[in-house]
């Protein structure tokens, strides 16, 4: 790309947004931050469809018999919710989309490392994206995300090898963008930017990063099997031959284990940021923070067997896996005791981000205590495949990831578009958010707790008022989600200009204009403090104008 | 350029050589050998050998930085965690308590064999 | 990257210098970059693979006899002539790298040129005994239950127990072709960027300072070297 002059004729700067408004700079762009951007309007897309299939499911609930969609619909469904949800909006959500735009921004680079097979990256999600829309259009995939064999590769009769593909090519956009994160991470620093003053944003996002390229690969070799025995109706997972299902049980959560930490460890590094802004206090325990999240990176390899207790795994393999899930929730509640503790005695205020943050710590809170329930064998036997399950999952995906995403969106949405959008409105939609997502799930704990179980489109008839609770729930939810949509549009015309610092934040993406310019900074910046240096701030007076 | 070492023509070609030698010694040991689990274990750890030579001077590990040990290392412990952990199931199925309570005679559990092992396809698996 | 004293990368004057992108501030921290970003890589290949291997072990700790009576009727011979192949390969890419370093654009292109040959030859007689194999019909599924008795003649057809180890013969065929398969797959990737690199190299895009590709593109194809070596003792030379 050619160098753009930093102001133009007419006075107005010259952003990352505007120095070309061509389609040809945007499909071609191999600026961080425009990728960013294209990352973002891709997942909501992604996010709109695996929305669409929840709605279905949730009237479908709405009575005990199945009387709006066919069974087979309805297995449909919940697979195209859950491939889009978890490969397409929201193991891409934080990295792909803050990731991309902010690790740059926040180590003082003027972009990653390899900002071509940063493109790349986008347009082998887009292409993965097609083959699993395109196995929507031509007739669905009813296997569950999860592609268990036998089903997935011998006896279901549905498009399960374009929807394996799309999974495939998608999982390479993954490891690319892990890839160009921990380089970046480790060669373009700043000077003076020590490890330890890396903003914690960079710590959770290079452990992500990790799993990205140690458990990616592991999935996409899988998957490559389930579709050689799917292709040519021979493999090894098949149980003709002496081949083991539980194989592909071990390979595939051997990945996505894992993955359910690509989701939340990015999320718990937007709120350290977060929620040492809005304190203005400097974050307690730094060093713990930082390695515990590595440490769930590592650990979050260990506990995949507790995703088979029930499938025919050995008791003593179960016993191992049981005692390591276990240990995961040390490191993981180290985070929440430093968040507390950052919290107490801060200048606390309630903005928008912050009223997602506190949303987050309180849900993923009880997600991952009820993961302890889950992680013990016996309450497992009792509670697996029932809604049990799908309120543990949805109270940390939901309740955590997605809650993170939008505290971060709007953390950071003044510095990528330069507009402020109505606090009013934020915090509003943030609470809706918040009551709809309880209502919706905590019932569901109930019913999987009383034997309800998961993927059934029809149900006993004692169950129905806590599943039109769930599903009324999930209408508030829906509203919830559509604000942002809304508001966030709207302040890109009519919001007020955000300045460079609109929250007085620390962090060196504050430290150049909104939006920045196409190379981040006039001149490479020289770190002389500590991340989060809010006391400092305090006590000096913020020189940065506020809106 | 300072911070690159350069490897010399003259040390590839003697890794070459050896290399070379370790393939003709494989097939040697796999030829003469009587044991099969030593011939087994031979051609493993020739193979290692090999893999080392081609990873240290190939690929100039030797001469790298901490970082690049540290991310080729780190490839091999989680292929270790998917190995162990995997084989922890695979090496004790079948040995699970609810065995005890079959016929233990003097603290050894004496394991009953599937009686038609073509009937159920899982039980394959269970045994040995 | 945390340097004592800030240096001010303005000072230096990066438009001269060949192949240094513009978001870097030196030849060091790019070709840092870069040997870090492949090594990450290649972990993650090293993952790929090791999905499969450890299928593969499974069922081989479990089915040793049948692993090793299929293992037997590959062509042991053809998979130690292509290791040979490979590894002179390897090296040729090594010598392609040392003159790259010194700035030797002719030799470069000839290394290169060798490389890729012999890596053609690994897939021709790969391919060529692919052929073998498929006439002897050492190809699980139909193919393989209407002729096995060729390979097997002592086996009793009617005794459920031969007809497990049957079965598990064509659970080691189906490793042995998605294995080396996989392997092929890569080499194909490797060669492709070859005969681009190998343009450049010679239309001079490379000097002793900036070769990271080159080096880079050795790094991969050493690596898909390490895998053969590998593949060999696992499924030619299977004991039990
Ligand atoms: C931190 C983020 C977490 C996320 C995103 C997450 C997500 C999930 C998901 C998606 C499933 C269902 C998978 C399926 O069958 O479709 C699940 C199940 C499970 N989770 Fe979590 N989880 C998290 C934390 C934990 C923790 C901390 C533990 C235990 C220490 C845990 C233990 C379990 C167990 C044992 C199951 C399997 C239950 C069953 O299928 O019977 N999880 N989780
Ligand atoms: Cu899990």
């Amino acid at each position: 790309m050619t160098t753009v002059p930093y102001s133009s004729s007419l006075g107005r700067e010259t952003t990352y947004l505007n120095h070309s408004h061509k389609i040809r700079s945007w499909l071609l762009t191999l600026d961080h931050k425009r990728i960013a951007i294209l990352y973002m309007i891709s997942i909501t897309f992604f996010f709109m469809i695996g929305g669409a299939a929840a709605v279905l499911m949730r009237l479908e609930l709405m009575t005990p018999q199945g009387d709006l969609v066919k069974a087979e619909t309805y297995n449909k469904l919940f697979t195209m919710h859950g491939v889009m949800m978890v490969f397409f909006f929201l193991i891409p959500s934080i990295p792909a989309v803050l990731g991309n735009f902010l690790i740059p921004l926040m180590v003082g680079a003027k972009d990653l490392a390899f900002p071509r097979l940063n493109l790349a990256s986008w347009y082998l999600f887009m292409i993965g994206g097609l083959f699993a829309l395109a196995s929507l259009v031509a007739g669905g995939v009813d296997t569950g995300w999860t592609f268990y064999t036998p089903y997935s590769s011998t006896y279901s009769n549905s498009y399960v090898v374009l929807a394996v593909v799309g999974i495939f090519i998608n999982g390479f956009s993954s490891i690319l963008t892990g890839l160009n994160f921990i380089v970046t991470i480790h060669t373009m620093r700043a000077p003076g930017l020590t490890w330890f003053r890396l903003p914690l944003f960079c710590w959770s996002l290079y452990a992500t990063s990790l799993i990205f390229i140690l458990g990616t690969p592991v999935l996409a070799i899988t998957l490559v099997l389930v579709g050689v025995e799917r292709i040519f109706h021979i493999g090894v997972f098949d149980p003709s031959l002496g081949g083991d299902p539980i194989l592909f049980q071990h390979l595939f959560w051997f990945y996505s284990h894992p993955a359910v930490y690509i989701m939340v460890l990015p999320s718990m590094g937007v709120v350290s940021e977060v929620i040492t802004c809005f304190s203005r206090k400097r974050i307690f325990g730094y060093a713990f923070v930082a390695f515990s999240s590595v440490a769930i990176a590592v650990l979050g390899f260990l506990v995949w067997g507790h995703h088979l207790f029930v499938s025919g795994q050995s008791i003593y393999g179960g016993l191992i896996f049981s005692i390591l899930s276990f240990m995961v929730a040390i490191p993981s509640g180290v985070k929440v005791f430093n968040w507390t503790a950052t919290l107490y005695k801060g200048s606390i205020a309630l903005q928008t981000p912050m009223l997602y943050c506190l949303g987050f710590i309180g849900l993923f809170t009880i997600g991952g205590l009820t993961g302890l329930y889950v992680a013990s064998i016996a309450v497992d036997v009792h509670v697996t495949d029932t809604y049990f399950i799908i309120a543990h999952f949805h109270y940390i995906m939901v309740g955590g990831a997605v809650m993170a995403y939008m505290a971060g969106l709007h953390f950071w949405w003044p510095k990528m578009t330069g507009k402020m959008y109505s606090e009013w409105m934020g915090r509003f939609s943030a609470l809706l958010i918040f009551v709809g997502f309880n209502l919706t799930f905590f019932p569901q704990f109930i019913l999987g707790y009383l034997g309800m179980p998961r993927r059934y489109y029809a149900y006993a008839p004692e169950f129905q008022a806590l599943n039109v609770l769930s599903s009324a729930g999930a209408s508030v939810l829906g509203v919830g989600y559509l604000l942002p949509l809304l508001y966030l549009l709207w302040s890109l015309r009519w919001g007020k200009n955000a300045g460079p610092n609109p929250f007085r934040a620390t962090g060196l993406e504050w430290k150049t204009s909104s939006p920045p310019p196409t190379e981040n900074f006039e001149k490479t910046p020289i770190v002389n403090e500590e991340a989060y240096a809010y006391h400092r701030m305090e006590m000096t007076g913020d020189t940065v104008a506020t809106h | 350029m300072s911070s690159q070492h350069v490897i010399s023509a003259k040390l590839y070609t003697v890794i070459y050589i050896l290399l070379m030698v370790l393939l003709v010694v494989t097939v040697g040991g796999d030829l003469m050998f009587e044991s099969a689990m030593f011939r087994t274990s031979f051609a493993l750890g020739i193979a290692v050998i090999k893999a080392l030579l081609v990873v240290l001077f190939f690929m100039h590990v030797r001469y790298s930085s901490r970082l690049t040990w540290v991310f080729a290392g780190a490839a091999f412990v989680w292929l270790f965690i998917l190995f162990a952990l995997t084989f922890n199931d695979y090496f004790t199925r079948g040995t699970a308590p609810e065995r005890l309570f079959e016929a233990p005679v003097g603290g050894i559990v004496v394991r009953q064999t599937p009686v038609n092992p073509e009937h159920e396809p899982s039980s394959v698996m269970q045994r040995h | 990257m945390t340097p004592s004293q800030p240096i001010d990368p303005h000072a230096l004057d990066r438009h001269h210098v060949q192949g240094l992108a513009h978001h870097f501030d030196d030849m060091d921290q790019q070709h840092e970059a870069a040997t870090l970003g492949m090594w990450a890589f290649l972990a993650t290949e090293v993952l790929f693979f090791g999905g499969a291997l450890a299928g593969y072990a499974v069922y081989r700790s479990r089915y040793g006899d049948a692993f090793a009576a299929a293992s037997h009727h590959l062509y042991l011979w053809i998979g130690v002539i292509n290791t040979a192949v490979l590894l002179t390969s390897s090296f040729m890419m090594a010598l392609a790298v040392n003159a790259a370093k010194h700035g030797n654009r002719k030799k470069v292109v000839t290394f290169l040129i060798l490389t890729i040959l012999l890596g053609l030859a690994f897939l021709c007689i790969k391919g060529i005994e692919y052929y073998l194999d498929y006439r002897e019909h050492l190809v699980p599924g139909s193919i393989f239950e209407a002729n096995w008795h060729e390979m097997f003649p002592h086996i009793d057809g009617a005794h459920p127990g031969s007809m497990m180890f049957l079965r598990q013969v064509q659970l080691f065929l189906m490793f042995y072709y998605i294995l080396t398969g996989i392997h092929a797959v890569h080499m194909i990737v490797g060669i492709s960027v070859m005969i681009v690199l190998t343009v450049k190299a010679a239309r001079g895009r490379y000097t002793a300072e900036y070769n990271s590709p080159i080096d880079m593109a050795g790094l991969y194809w050493h690596f898909v070297d390490v895998v053969w070596i590998f593949l060999l003792p696992l499924l030619y030379m299977v004991q039990h």
